[in-house]
């Protein structure tokens, strides 16, 4: 490993040629926050026309060395170099006129505009000296550029709203095209992509290099790193780890280099199932349709065993969601028709949370900020959200404290969470130990049944493992396990049957042996394959 | 001895004698007055007794101190705190101090008190009580006979019987100066807060100018100069209430039913003074000057000669007992 | 602890601004302290009609503080105390038979349910409708306010006064003063709101039904999503606070009055948001936010006795500069929350 940094910091960057300049230096970067170092001596080289991967857990440092970068912080020490010159940026708007462009996770694009406005604002072509925004001149720019760069794209005159993830993604492209970017910086582009849509931006990203364009990439997917870049550059608590050639790496090594020791995240003892036929099923959903928060389904029927992981896969709004809240919080979702969902041999269509809790369901929530914690309080009062009929933590109307307060600390001490004391306070803590609170209370009553919606979301690498182990021992132990994620590496990784939702309604289903992810991709985006 | 013992026995107590009366005259009276919460500026009913003070202070030498009650709870506390101070007198202004001034004069028989608008019925508490329909009642008979549109308005302070009071002899008073005059009467609101709305006052004096009134009589504290603003702007005319107004808005207020509460006070003060001072109930109408209708320098061009010598007229008649008017308390059960 | 020592900073500030003040206009501080203090605490009865401020205070306060924990405003405890009010002395006037015991605890229910029913329909209006509470609220407090005088003048209405108060109370109903307060009106009310302040305590910090609050109020969508009922906490809560609101019928009308008076309350329902902000809605430092607003309503009127140059209005310089000193600190912290999330939002911000 220190031959490696050795090398980085040493040898420059560049895998094409060593004679260029490089397209961005960053030299001894340090950037403070009060007594926090985000950023400490951070040097780096990107060459021109190459592809260059930052990679880090969350909170190692990326996201602020690509905003000093971006010029929405000034760093405390160290220098930029754009093209060999010195720059010193003050705002976004100096650093986009020195040839940077930033493509953020959550795109910023007014939805109710035209793709094309959303194009143009800022950078309106004018005709009749500066009076009168000319709409044609951008088009034509624009259609020549798509050509040129092969990113397909005509709809100019149609509203954000209606355009898909991946278009928003190419049209945020464009924009940058359209202001002259040099060097593109992508923040997580694929978080929000099937496969099929990965493959099409890596496509897009590779004409981007070979018309010499630079772009800096930020991913927490270490294969399609490994797959696309030319060069990695791994973070670590605001340190530079080691920068390395592609060629030069792989998986294991980067996951090693980026969490400072070793982790398994496939192989996770994942013992045979053994749920088998002969015993009733945990859940049976029988032909039922609904909506929530504006997502329908039609006519969903699925069954989980007892020991068995069903992954939910579908691209988000496509109703795995609102069938997950039809399942967890069958109250708050509309249900329509006939249909009927039975837990553990009871109806539970018109169950209540305490009501699920009795017959022995626990339930992780998708958005952990929106629908599962309370920030501002502590660990305690966390632990009692849903349980607040629980024998064990109630006398009367009276709460429990000493009860609770002990059971937190058994979850403390199974799940690593930190800091590691009851009266620490959510909103404090970082999103990986709040997931790990919220399994913890799910599965605090020894459910039969666990319902847990996307769990490493914004998770450490090193959480991720911890929180996966736990999934994988519940179901060993013989619950009936339903995952949502949207992160399919995991539901491969994880599920022991896969349902693909499409517009609503269950397109495929995937048994494990079958499990492919450029067949899941495709089904979910549509096409039976 | 004895003699001599006699005339020295007699010198001091001469002396005493004359010195407890050189401490009469040296120091004069201390009095007292605890104004309601609208305060001692309120340019009506407080003010008047406000004024009816400093007319004690410079005249008969007393010293004088005015305390403003926060809330209606301070009442008993001040009243309490004031007696411990040895004032010769306390004077209490409003019906709403009469619960703290019947709970507290009892403890202290030997202080004396007076109270406005309420009847106390205790020894040590003078009573002072107006005859405010029969004020009312002259000025609502000018208001009708100088009424062009025979239209007149009421607005009152907050809903209480006082005010109804106000209100029942100055509608009788109209229309028994014109039978036909049509008497609009609106209230500010039912909490303490409407005497201290003129906004709201204002927009109910330009509703009822809306609907024809050009004479309006205001009975509503601080809330009253919304309603000057008003007949100002729509050049109609008002009536002032309790002091003499007249001044406030020259020329638009048509006269001022005044509540001699500076005269009560005065009285009183002089009384104490002369040593005749005594509780009990004393009631203030027309026949003793206590309630009377304003007129001054400022208004003498507005009143017409033949509606005054109506008025006058009816004035006589009430002191003299052939006119009855109509009394709110009375018609409520109030002996 | 740091919280509440960031507090009295902040009331410490007010209340020095506030002595500044009588300073500048020439009397000295330390005798508007002294005058403050004595007035309040300086004998038994001093003390019993301070009391008499804060106890209505005290119920008031609590009651905006319990839907606050729930995340509602509540604006309406003086309407809400207002039929309290009522309520107690219609059932004392017009039920004049029964047995003291039973008169004194039916009165005091019917002034909590007069109060209770009246805060808990804005609860209900909210969860119904999705009304706002702070409309409906402050609308109430006019309804609540036109409602009593109504029934005080035409249906209790002592006829013999000039003002708007009703008969007195049947003798059975009223609450004798405790003689250890020198004719001071406060006796009953002060143990019994005291120990309804005490279950309180308990009941938000310690209950489930405090839990519910609480969840409601921190994040109402989690709250939701297991299974607690965001519209019953609110009708819950409003009719919790309406119903302390409407317990101010004991000091006021059961204790001291004996009568209800129209305007009898020197706006306990709008001093009590002060005092809930002061306290920052925790109920232990209600008690102490109350007696403070009460000395200095009680020395509102000794000031003026007291002092040559200063008048009652020093007194409101101070409340405010109080709410100023004590919201400020809450400022600054937003301040430096806010500093904290912009730079966060900055790191994210597009262009």
């Amino acid at each position: 490993m220190e031959s490696l940094k050795e090398r980085a910091l040493g040898g420059g960057g560049s895998t094409h040629n060593p004679v260029v300049v490089s397209a961005v230096e960053l030299k001894g970067i340090t950037k403070r926050f009060g007594a926090f170092t985000a950023n400490k001596d951070i040097s780096l080289k990107v060459a021109p026309g190459s592809l260059h991967a930052l990679v880090g857990e969350n909170g190692a440092g990326k996201s602020t060395l690509m905003n000093v970068l971006f010029g929405l912080y000034e760093p405390d020490e160290g220098e930029i170099f754009i093209d060999g010159k010195l720059v010193q940026f003050r705002s976004p708007s100096e650093a986009i006129s020195a040839g940077i462009g930033m493509v953020h996770q959550h795109f910023m694009l007014a939805e109710q505009m035209t793709a094309l406005d959303n194009v143009i604002v800022g950078a309106e072509p004018t005709k009749w000296g500066c009076v009168v925004v000319s709409r044609s001149a951008a088009r034509t720019k624009l259609n020549s550029l798509a050509e040129e760069f092969e990113i397909p794209f005509q709809d100019w005159d149609r509203l954000v709203c209606e355009l898909t993830v991946g278009e928003r993604q190419r049209l945020e492209i464009l924009k940058l095209l359209f202001r002259e970017a040099k060097v593109f910086i992508l923040d997580e582009p694929s978080a929000v992509l099937t496969p099929q849509e990965t493959e099409r931006l890596f496509v897009n990203l590779t004409k981007l290099k070979e018309r010499g364009k630079s772009i800096l990439l930020i991913s927490h997917k270490l294969k399609e790193v490994l797959e696309h870049s030319n060069e990695i550059t791994v973070i670590r608590r605001g340190e530079l780890i080691a920068s390395v050639p592609t060629q030069e790496s792989d998986e294991e090594k980067l996951a090693e280099l980026m969490v400072g020791r070793k982790v398994e995240l496939k192989d996770l003892g994942h013992r045979a199932m053994f749920a088998n036929t002969d015993r009733a099923p945990a859940i049976r959903v029988k032909g039922v349709s609904g909506a929530s928060q504006g997502e329908g389904y039609q006519d969903v029927s699925f069954t989980v065993m007892p020991g068995e992981i069903l992954g939910l896969a579908g691209i988000q709004g496509n109703g795995t969601s609102a069938v997950f809240r039809a399942l967890a919080s069958p109250l708050r979702s509309a249900k329509t028709g006939q249909g009927s969902i039975e837990m553990l041999g009871q109806d539970t269509s018109r169950a209540d949370f305490f009501e699920l809790h009795r017959i022995g369901v626990g339930v992780v929530p998708e958005d952990r900020h929106l629908e599962g914690l309370m920030l501002r309080q502590s660990l305690v009062e966390n632990h009692f959200l849903g349980q607040q009929n629980d024998r064990r933590y109630r006398s009367g109307p009276w709460i429990q404290r000493f009860a609770l307060s002990r059971s937190v600390d058994k979850g403390i001490e199974s799940f690593d969470i930190r800091p590691s004391y009851s009266n620490a306070v959510l909103g404090r803590m970082s999103g990986g130990n709040q997931q790990k609170a919220m399994l913890a209370r799910a599965m605090d009553h020894k459910p039969k049944i666990l319902l847990i919606a996307q769990p490493t979301r914004g998770v450490d690498i090193g959480a991720i493992e911890r929180i996966r182990k736990a999934i994988l021992a519940a179901r060993n132990e013989g619950s009936a396990i339903v995952l949502l994620s949207t992160e399919l590496d995991e539901l491969i990784t994880l599920s022991d049957r896969m349902l693909v939702f499409f517009r609503g309604q269950v397109v495929q289903e995937f048994p494990k042996n079958a499990f492919d992810e450029w067949k899941i991709g495709k089904a979910m985006g549509g096409s039976k394959a | 001895m004895t003699i001599l013992g006699f005339r020295t026995a007699s010198l001091g107590l001469l002396t005493l004698l004359f010195s407890f009366l050189a401490q009469g005259e040296g120091t004069g009276i201390k009095v007292a007055l605890i104004t309601d919460s609208a305060g001692k500026n309120d340019k009506s009913f407080n003010e008047s007794a406000y004024r009816g003070l400093l007319r004690v202070e410079k005249e008969l030498g007393a010293e004088i101190k005015v305390v403003e009650a926060p809330d209606n709870n301070a009442y008993e506390t001040l009243l309490r705190s004031l007696s411990e101070k040895k004032y010769d007198l306390i004077i209490s202004i409003g019906f709403l101090q009469r619960d703290a001034i019947r709970k507290v004069a009892p403890r202290f028989p030997n202080q004396k008190y007076a109270l406005i608008d309420a009847d106390a019925g205790l020894p040590n508490v003078k009573s002072v009580l107006f005859e405010e329909q029969e004020g009312s009642y002259l000025v609502g008979a000018l208001a009708a006979l100088h009424s062009k549109t025979g239209v007149v308005g009421f607005i009152g302070g907050m809903d209480v019987p006082l005010i109804r009071r106000f209100q029942m002899g100055y509608e009788a008073g109209a229309k028994q100066a014109n039978p036909k005059v049509q008497v609009l009467s609106n209230y500010l609101g039912v909490t303490p807060e409407a005497w201290n709305n003129p906004p709201k006052a204002k927009e109910l004096a330009l509703d009822q100018i809306q609907r024809k009134a050009d004479v309006i009589f205001v009975a509503a504290g601080n809330s009253g100069i919304g309603v000057f603003d008003a007949v100002e702007a729509k050049k109609v005319f008002a009536i002032g209430v309790d002091s003499n107004q007249n001044w406030i808005r020259p020329g638009r207020i048509l006269t001022s039913m005044v509540k001699s509460v500076d005269n009560a006070v005065f009285e009183m003060a002089q009384a104490l003074k002369a040593g005749t001072f005594q509780g009990g109930t004393s009631r203030f109408g027309l026949k003793n000057n206590g309630v009377s209708f304003a007129v001054d320098s400022f208004n003498k061009s507005l009143l017409s000669k033949e509606a005054l010598k109506q008025t006058e007229t009816f004035k006589a008649e009430i002191i003299s007992g052939k006119r009855q008017v109509p009394d709110y308390y009375l018609k409520n059960g109030k002996s | 602890m740091i919280l509440f020592l960031r507090t009295l900073l902040g009331v410490g500030a007010g209340l020095g601004a506030g002595l500044g003040v009588a300073a500048y206009v020439g009397e000295s501080p330390w005798k508007v302290f002294k005058i403050l203090m004595g007035s309040s605490f300086g004998d038994a009865y001093s003390l019993g009609t301070t009391l008499l401020y804060a106890v209505p205070l005290l119920l008031t306060g609590m009651s905006v503080a319990i839907p606050f924990r729930a995340g509602l405003f509540n604006i309406g405890a003086e309407g809400q105390l207002t039929i309290g009010a009522i309520s107690a002395a219609s059932v004392a006037i017009l039920l004049p038979d029964l047995s003291p015991f039973f008169a004194v605890t039916v009165a005091i229910f019917a002034g909590a349910l007069g109060g209770g029913l009246w805060g808990g329909f804005v609860g209900w209006l909210k969860a119904t409708r999705g009304s706002h509470e702070v409309i409906t609220s402050i609308m109430m407090n006019f309804i609540a306010a036109a409602l009593a005088s109504y029934v005080v003048l035409y249906w209790i209405k002592d006829p013999t006064s000039a003002a708007a108060e009703s008969l007195t109370i049947a003798s059975a109903y009223q609450v004798a003063p405790w003689s250890i307060f020198e004719g001071a009106s406060m006796g009953l009310a002060l143990p019994i709101c005291l120990a309804v302040a005490f279950v309180l305590h308990f009941a938000l910090e310690r209950s489930v039904f405090g839990f519910r609050l609480k969840a409601v109020g921190e994040n109402e969508n989690a709250a939701q999503y297991h299974g607690i009922s965001r519209e019953r906490v609110w009708i819950e809560s409003m009719a919790l606070a309406g119903a302390l609101a409407g317990l101010v019928a004991l000091p006021e009308v059961l204790g001291n009055a004996y009568k209800f008076k129209l305007g009898f309350s020197p706006g306990y329902g709008f001093v009590g948001i002060a005092v809930a902000l002061v306290a920052r809605g925790k109920i232990v430092h209600i008690l102490w936010s109350a007696l403070l607003f009460a000395v200095l309503q009680k020395g509102a009127a000794s000031l003026d006795l007291e002092t040559e140059k200063l008048n009652r209005d020093i007194v409101y310089w101070i409340q405010a500069l109080i709410i100023l000193g004590v919201s400020a600190e809450v400022l600054w912290s937003r301040i430096f929350e806010w500093r904290r999330a912009r730079s966060r939002r900055k790191a994210q911000a597009p262009t």
